[in-house]
């Protein structure tokens, strides 16, 4: 389902967010601070800080379906992932070198719109501890923003 | 829905500017998420906002059935994060507000050299329930 193009381009600095929905519908945006994609089993493990969940918990108690959006920021290349939560545990010590290392790199991007690197790096990445969040893809929709943008892909 | 008022809109104003992309999130009738970037989150009065609508995309589709939107957006100058739920209530395809979100959008396009795909069909406005610095 995931087309075999995505699985490098998941691997570059991209801009993560994942979304919740309660049952009554009230959607709850959560950024990650880094990914890691399986192409074997296509299941994505999202890594975020604790205390972006707070609702996000509460929400996955209830509805089990995640949203993943990518972004690009140079180009907005940008595909939306959308499928079912299946588990959570505490991040690795590898895990968390693995986000640092992409939080250097994404924050280079960010600094490159003239942003202050570390007044961004410290808004989303400053915070411990971080969860890693499995979930297993169900939908791969493109999301770059022209016009035909939230069609389905297909592999 | 619980109503939470501890940041006030005009408190917020420089998150308001456009200078870093907002995220929002919906929900459609069946309780499946959805989350994306806008270009714009405008300054409409105390109570309001405006949403750039750009493309009939999946965010029109969902707010159209169900009007909540939880969106974020980041002050550019101290990098706080704010958390706003908000509900639709119209369209505007005209007028003052409409106006200057296209004059403000053209700017953002022409910035990021993006002339063309960053063109406003419709100024959504929406209510704001709560605002909560994350």
């Amino acid at each position: 389902m995931v087309p075999p193009s995505h699985v490098a381009f998941l691997k570059l600095p991209l801009s993560f967010w994942l979304a919740t929905s309660s049952l009554d519908n009230i959607p709850e945006p959560i950024k990650c601070t880094g990914i890691k994609f399986d192409p074997d089993r296509e299941v994505f493990t999202c890594f975020i800080p604790l205390r972006f969940m707070n609702v996000g918990f509460q929400h996955l108690r209830e509805n089990p379906v995640i949203a993943l959006v990518v972004t690009e920021l140079h180009s907005f290349e940008s595909y939306q992932y959308k499928g079912n939560f299946l588990s959570y545990r505490p991040c690795t010590e590898a895990e968390v070198d693995f986000q640092l290392k992409y939080m250097e790199e994404f924050s280079d991007i960010l600094g490159s719109f003239g942003h202050s690197k570390m007044g961004l790096y410290n808004a989303y990445f400053k915070y411990r501890p971080i969860i890693a969040l499995d979930f297993q893809v169900t939908q791969v929709f493109d999301q770059s923003p022209r016009a035909g943008t939230g069609e389905k892909v297909f592999a | 829905m619980t109503v939470e008022q501890n940041v006030h809109l005009e408190d917020i104003m420089p998150a308001l500017q456009g200078v870093i992309p907002t995220i929002v999130a919906t929900a459609s009738l069946d309780h499946t998420p959805n989350v994306t970037y806008i270009s714009q989150v405008y300054f409409v009065d105390e109570h309001h906002v405006a949403l750039s609508y750009q493309f009939f995309n999946k965010t029109i589709r969902n707010v159209r059935e169900n009007p909540v939107l939880t969106a974020i957006i980041t002050c550019p100058v101290h990098y706080d994060l704010y958390k706003l739920l908000l509900r639709y209530e119209e369209s505007q395809t005209e007028g003052e507000i409409f106006d200057a979100m296209e004059i403000q959008l053209e700017a953002l396009a022409s910035a990021q050299k993006k002339e063309g795909i960053f063109k406003l069909k419709a100024a959504d406005i929406y209510r704001v329930i709560s605002i909560e610095k994350m």
